[in-house]
C-alpha cells in the first residue's frame, strides 16, 4: 500500500491515503512525520482503532502530555474525551488556539479522533503561525521578535457542565507560563507567531493588558486571515494530528442538536525557542 | 518684576501673571521660559500688543518659522492668520497634533494671539506628552524605544474654503518626516511620546499602516486621556505659547456661526534624528 498526500488548501492541511494506523508498515512513520512537519496538520480517513491502537500511534511522536487541569478517561488518562451531547454548547476549543500554551512546554502535537460526529457541522479550522509571521513587514518582525507573553489557563471560562467537571482544583490559581512571541520550531527551524486570544495570553511581558490588546487582537485578526487557514470535515474515524509549535485552531459550534465525541491525546514538546535563544545557542 | 504661574490643571498649562509683553527684559523673559518648561503651556490675558511686538516676543524663543504649504499675512509673513468664518465647518487644527510634525525640524513652539473670539466655544485642549510617556508600563516603553514614526502632511484633507485658499501648491505631494516615537526633550532631557492624529503619524517606519494602526491608535488615545490634558477658554487678547517638543493640542470646533481669528507665529526646532 503506498501512501499518497493530497494537500487540503493551498497553505496548510494534507490528507494520507493507504495508511492503516492500527498496522502501520515498518519506515511508515517517519514519511508520516515528515508530512506533518511539510503540512502542519493531517488526517488519516476511515481509521478503526481501540484506544490502546490510538495511544501506540501517539506514543511514536513523543511523551504524552497529561493536561494539567483536565482529567482524562479513567482507565487511559492519557486519552481526554471530548463530548458535546445534542442540545448542549460546545465551548471547548471554540475559539483560535494553540493547545496548552499556558504551560512552559506546550503541547507538541494534538491527536484527535473521530468517534461520534453529527451528520454535518463541528468542523476544525486550523491556521497558519509560520505563513502569519513572515506575512509580516520587516519592521512589526523586528518588534514581535523582542516580545515575551505572559499565558494562564481561565478556569473560569465558559464550559459546558460536562467539562467544567473535569477541572481540576477549580479554585487554585492557574500558573503563568511565558514565551517568545516569535517562536523557532525545533525541527524545521521556522519562524513562528506563536499566541493565543487573551483568554489565554493574557498580556504581553511587562505590559498591562490595555497596552497588549491592540496589538494581541491585531496579530489574531492577522493569523486568521482566511488565505492561511484551512478546514477539515471530520467523519467517524478520522484521525488527524496537527503541530501545535506552528498552528492555531478553533471548533466551530454549528451542531447544536448533535452528538459529538472525540478522543484526543497530546504530545509532549521542549520548551518553547525564541530568537534570543536560537542566536545565544548558536 | 516677579511673575506668578496659576496652574490650569493638575496635569499643565499656567496662567502667567505680572507680565507686560510689549517689552520683555532678559530676566523676565527667563522667568517665563523657566514657567514654559514646567508647565509646557503658559498663557497671559488681556494683552494688547502690535504684530511687531507679537514678533518681538517670539524671536525671544527662537527664529519664526514659516510655514512651508501656509503663507502669512502680507506685511508680516512670519505671523499666520488663522481664521474660521461664521460659514465655515471646518476647523483648522482640529485632532490632536503638535505643530509642524510633518518637517523633520518641527515646530519648538507655537503662539497664539485671540484677536477675535465667539462668546462661547472654540477652546483649545492640550496633552502632556511626558506623562503620555511616562505612563506607559515598563513594556511598553521597551517596545516603542527604538520605533520610529512616518509623517506626512495631508493637503487633500477638509479644510474650511478660507484656509484652503491659503494652501500653497495644492497638488505638489508632501515631503515625509521621520521621528522618533520617543523623542527626549531637548532641554529638559525628559523623554516624551510623541505622536500626530492619523492624518499625519501615518505608520511606524519599517511596518505597514494596518499594522501601525493598532498599537498607534492605542498611543493616541492613550496620549488625550482627560488626566494628560487641560483646556484654555480664549478671551480677546489672551496670548498663548506652548511647547510643540512636550506637548500636543487640538482645536474645539463648537462654534459654529461665529467668527474667530487668531494670530500665530511658530518657531523654528532642531531636528529630531
Amino acid at each position: 500500500m503506498t501512501m499518497k498526500i493530497v494537500p487540503l488548501s493551498g497553505s496548510i492541511g494534507a490528507e494520507i491515503q493507504g495508511v492503516n494506523l492500527a498496522k502501520l508498515e515498518d519506515g511508515a512513520f517517519a514519511g508520516i512525520r515528515q508530512a506533518l512537519l511539510d503540512h502542519s496538520v493531517i488526517c488519516f480517513r476511515d481509521q478503526n482503532l481501540t484506544p490502546d491502537e490510538q495511544l501506540a500511534f501517539a506514543e511514536q511522536w513523543g511523551e504524552i502530555h497529561l493536561h494539567p487541569y483536565l482529567n482524562g478517561l479513567p482507565e487511559r488518562p492519557e486519552i481526554m474525551e471530548i463530548v458535546k451531547e445534542a442540545g448542549e454548547r460546545n465551548r471547548f476549543g471554540d475559539h483560535w488556539h494553540t493547545d496548552q500554551i499556558f504551560t512552559p512546554s506546550p503541547a507538541m502535537a494534538t491527536m484527535l479522533y473521530a468517534r461520534e460526529v453529527p451528520p454535518v457541522g463541528g468542523d476544525t479550522l486550523f491556521a497558519s503561525l509560520t505563513h502569519a509571521y513572515e506575512a509580516l513587514s520587516d519592521g512589526m518582525k523586528a518588534m514581535a521578535c523582542r516580545l515575551r507573553t505572559v499565558n494562564q489557563y481561565d478556569k473560569q471560562a465558559p464550559r459546558s457542565r460536562r467539562m467544567a467537571e473535569k477541572i481540576s482544583d477549580q479554585d487554585k490559581p492557574a500558573d503563568l507560563a511565558t514565551h517568545p512571541l516569535v517562536r523557532i520550531h525545533p525541527e524545521t527551524g521556522n519562524r513562528a507567531l506563536y499566541l493565543n486570544d487573551m483568554r489565554t495570553t493574557r498580556h504581553f511581558d511587562g505590559m498591562t493588558r490595555e497596552e497588549s490588546r491592540p496589538l494581541i487582537e491585531y496579530l489574531l485578526q492577522h493569523t486568521t486571515r482566511p488565505e492561511f487557514t484551512c478546514r477539515l470535515r471530520w467523519e467517524l474515524g478520522t484521525l488527524a494530528i496537527w503541530d501545535n509549535r506552528c498552528l492555531l485552531h478553533m471548533a466551530l459550534d454549528d451542531y447544536p442538536d448533535h452528538r459529538r465525541v472525540m478522543h484526543r491525546i497530546t504530545v509532549k514538546s521542549d520548551p518553547t525557542i525564541g530568537i534570543d535563544q536560537a542566536e545565544a545557542a548558536e | 518684576m516677579t511673575l506668578e504661574a496659576i496652574p490650569l490643571s493638575g496635569a499643565m498649562g499656567a496662567e502667567v501673571r505680572g507680565a507686560d509683553l510689549h517689552e520683555v527684559d532678559d530676566d523676565t523673559f527667563a522667568e517665563i521660559h523657566n514657567i514654559l518648561l514646567d508647565h509646557g503651556m503658559i498663557f497671559f490675558r488681556d494683552q494688547d500688543i502690535t504684530p511687531a511686538q507679537q514678533l518681538a516676543l517670539a524671536k525671544r524663543w527662537g527664529e519664526p518659522h514659516f510655514h512651508p504649504y501656509m503663507p502669512g499675512l502680507p506685511d508680516h509673513p512670519e505671523i499666520i492668520e488663522i481664521v474660521k468664518n461664521p460659514e465655515d465647518t471646518n476647523t483648522f487644527g482640529g485632532n490632536w497634533h503638535t505643530d509642524q510634525m510633518f518637517t523633520p525640524t518641527p515646530s519648538m513652539g507655537t503662539m497664539l494671539y485671540a484677536k477675535e473670539v465667539p462668546a462661547a466655544g472654540g477652546d483649545t485642549m492640550f496633552g502632556n506628552l511626558y506623562l503620555a510617556y511616562n505612563n506607559l508600563s515598563d513594556g511598553m516603553k521597551a517596545a516603542i524605544a527604538e520605533l520610529k514614526t512616518f509623517n506626512l502632511y495631508d493637503k487633500k484633507k477638509g479644510r474650511s474654503a478660507t484656509m484652503k485658499g491659503k494652501l500653497k501648491e495644492p497638488e505638489k505631494p508632501a515631503e515625509p518626516a521621520i521621528h522618533p516615537l520617543v523623542r527626549p526633550h531637548s532641554e529638559t532631557g525628559k523623554p516624551v511620546l510623541y505622536i500626530c492624529y492619523d492624518r499625519i503619524t501615518r505608520h511606524i517606519e519599517g511596518m505597514t499602516p494596518e499594522e501601525s494602526r493598532p498599537l498607534l491608535d492605542f498611543l493616541r488615545t492613550h496620549a488625550s486621556r482627560p488626566e494628560f490634558t487641560c483646556r484654555l477658554r480664549w478671551e480677546v487678547g489672551t496670548l498663548a505659547f506652548w511647547d510643540n517638543r512636550c506637548t500636543q493640542h487640538m482645536a474645539l470646533n463648537d462654534y459654529h456661526g461665529h467668527r474667530r481669528v487668531m494670530h500665530r507665529i511658530t518657531i523654528r526646532g532642531e531636528r529630531t534624528l
